[in-house]
């Protein structure tokens, strides 16, 4: 609205200008006409030059409430005649023009109103005797009746100015409030959704088109707060779990043996399973404190180069029993060198996490596959394993802290923290690590390790 | 009375396991959500403790099967997650009560207690049949002013012939609420246990409450 008030203001000031310049132009046209048709017939007679109006001036050159003026000066300066309006001692100014031409001024009249003047130079003389003249005239009247013009006009430009600033206001009000409608429902829509209405969904297909994508885009972030929401309440309902039951076994144990000290079925292996408990806490809490440590980059580096290939050599050996056991077999194809600046204690834990993990979790008989490449400076491994009952979903959640293919967490020989350990630690050396699920029911761990810089 | 302890951590089902036998009740244990199924529709329990987190079949489809069912046994659920939206969900799907762990013992035995009497309906704690008076929160029994002393066995077989007095009660009932399954009791314990109450309760010359309906089983209840 600012913008348009003042582009009504410029607006109406250039045509007021404009009208005012024509109206005077106009005037001072007038003016013009009038001095030369009546200085058209200058003559020289026995007594001086003639002009036909000085003998029998126009009634309105002597006085009164419209009067006009006039006076007529020879090239010497000397007065020749003057309008009976003057009186004795008023004068009007002498001008002309630059080469003659007729020049306009504002000026007061002697009887105080506004006025204009037009000043010429006439020329004039009998081609028989050849003799040539000239007179310089100054003819002025008022300009009441302009000013009057000038101020209604000046008044109907404001009139209309504001009257279009009014309607136009109200258009664009009315505009804008008819665009902003569906804006203002969207945001009513979106402010009615708080943590107990995740699910909530934006109706993006009813809405105009322009605000179509906006919509969509709020329905994708909601998609992925519900699912942050969901992972936050999965990590409390299990942190829940993990830790909270080894407290009631013990406590229940401790009870029982509380209130029947005497009977062996509630004393014996209480201290046994008391040790067993607390050690079994005691690694769910410090892999917890050493997943919280990694995430917040506290725990110091050695950055050295690291030859990946070999790193995987030497752990595939460590697993060689086990492996036996389950009838596993392991393939490596590793490119050589393969080597990166990284931290080569957190790098070994990494990969004895994924490949124990892999051959614990393996189907039996089955094959462990080890892939090593480079991509730019990076080192990239990939461990595939096969792991049938695992959906897309399931392995989306590896890395989330307790989570475990066993639903009912009956194990207590996994806690669900080793796989958040290992992210943890490979985002700590800037790397990257995802698992997917390939054809064949076949788990696939992505790790990504770019060099570090030396000696962090 | 006998209880169902659905429970997968083996030491959780020992220590509850104990706790429950030591209050009077027969307890028979499983690790599994199928288990659980099959034994809540087999036998007539008088509670059953289940666990949420189960391998197999969760303690929520457990107790939805066996609702569906139209199993009606008092359920008290027992998990670590102690969230509201989780105890509503238990309580939605059918649950009776429901206790988060960690819990302290003597509240779960209570909490059991209560599912029991609400089961035979009996909101006293203490049952009256006549001059007799057991008990049930003390594990004491009465006749008159006199307590009487009983064996464990004696004491859980007249509570469960006094919870269900005026109804005449089969020696397989008998067996199922008062022995546990993984005992083997002999072909005439029901009745040497009726024997010993009777001695006990109803010395020489006093009418026993408790009679023996031939081929039928027995029944408690006030004198005519």
């Amino acid at each position: 609205m600012p913008t348009l008030a003042g582009l009504v203001l410029i607006g109406g000031f250039a045509l007021h200008t404009s009208i005012q310049n024509l109206l005077v132009e106009q005037f001072d046209h007038s003016l013009l006409t009038k001095v030369r048709t009546l200085t058209s017939f200058p003559e020289q007679g026995r007594m001086g030059i003639n002009l036909a109006f000085t003998d029998a001036p126009l009634p309105e050159f002597h006085g009164g409430p419209h009067a006009e003026y006039f006076e007529v000066w020879l090239n010497d300066g000397s007065v020749l005649a003057k309008s009976p309006s003057l009186g004795a001692g008023a004068e009007l100014q002498r001008r002309t023009g630059a080469g003659g031409e007729p020049t306009f001024w504002s000026l007061t009249l002697p009887d105080g109103r506004p006025g204009r003047a037009v000043g010429i130079t006439v020329e004039t003389g009998k081609p028989a005797l050849q003799e040539k003249f000239s007179i310089n005239v100054t003819l002025a009247r008022d300009r009441v009746q302009l000013e009057k013009l000038l101020r209604r006009l000046a008044f109907g430009i404001i009139l209309g100015g504001t009257a279009l600033l009014a309607l136009a206001g109200y258009l664009v009000r009315s505009a804008a409030r008819g665009a902003l409608s569906p804006v203002r429902a969207l945001a009513e829509e979106v402010s009615a959704i708080d943590a107990a209405s995740l699910k909530s969904r934006l109706h993006a297909a009813s809405l105009p088109s322009d605000l179509k994508p906006i919509a969509e885009q709020i329905n994708h972030l909601m998609d992925r707060l519900e699912a942050a929401f969901q992972r936050e309440r999965r990590f409390a309902s299990n942190a829940a779990h993990e830790l909270l039951t080894p407290v009631s076994e013990l406590r229940l144990a401790a009870e029982n043996a509380l209130d029947w000290p005497d009977d062996p079925q509630a004393t014996s292996g209480l201290a046994t399973e008391t040790s067993e408990l607390a050690s079994q806490m005691e690694h769910t809490i410090r892999s917890l404190l050493a997943i919280s440590r990694a995430e917040a980059n506290l725990t110091p580096l050695k950055v050295t180069p690291v030859e990946l290939g070999d790193l995987l050599e030497e752990l595939e050996v460590s697993l060689q029993s086990h492996c036996r056991e389950r009838g596993l077999t392991i393939t490596r194809n590793v490119v050589r060198p393969l080597i990166v600046t990284t931290d080569r204690v957190i790098c070994r834990a990494i990969f004895n996490n994924l490949l124990l993990n892999a051959a614990e979790y393996a189907t039996a008989g089955s094959i462990i596959r080890i892939d090593g490449k480079r991509d730019a400076e990076a080192g990239v491994i990939e461990i595939r394993n096969a792991a049938a009952g695992l959906t897309a979903a399931d392995v989306e959640k590896f890395c989330e802290p307790f989570w475990r293919g066993d639903k009912a967490h009956s194990s207590r020989d996994h806690t669900g923290l080793g796989l958040p350990l290992t992210k943890a630690f490979v985002e700590q050396l800037g790397g990257s690590l995802s698992f997917t699920l390939e054809a064949g029911s076949i788990v696939a761990a992505h790790v990504r390790l770019p060099p570090m810089e030396r000696e962090r | 009375m006998r209880v169902l302890l659905v429970e997968d951590s083996e030491r959780m089902q020992k220590s509850l396991a104990l706790a429950l036998q030591k209050r009077g009740y027969a307890v028979d244990a499983v690790g599994n959500g199928e288990e659980a199924v099959w034994l809540g529709s087999e036998h007539a329990y008088d509670v059953i403790l289940l666990d949420i987190m189960l391998p197999g079949l969760d303690g929520m489809q457990v107790l939805r099967k066996l609702r569906q069912k139209s199993i009606d046994t008092p359920v008290l659920m027992l998990t670590a997650k102690g969230d509201v939206s989780d105890r509503v969900a238990g309580l939605e799907a059918g649950a009776d009560d429901y206790l988060p762990k960690p819990f302290a013992l003597p509240e779960l035995l209570a909490r059991v207690d209560t599912l029991v009497r609400r089961r035979y309906a009996d909101k006293n704690p203490k049952i009256r049949v006549g001059d007799l008076e057991i008990d049930t929160g003390a594990r004491l029994v009465r006749r008159g002013e006199e307590a009487i002393p009983l064996t464990p066995r004696e004491y859980k077989l007249i509570e469960y012939l006094a919870r269900r007095r005026g109804e005449v009660v089969s020696k397989a009932e008998i067996e199922d609420h008062v022995y546990s399954e993984d005992r083997n009791i002999f072909s005439n314990a029901v009745e040497s246990a009726i024997s010993s109450l009777r001695r006990k309760l109803w010395p020489e010359g006093a009418e026993p409450l408790l009679q023996t309906r031939r081929g039928l089983g027995y029944i408690i209840e006030e004198a005519k």
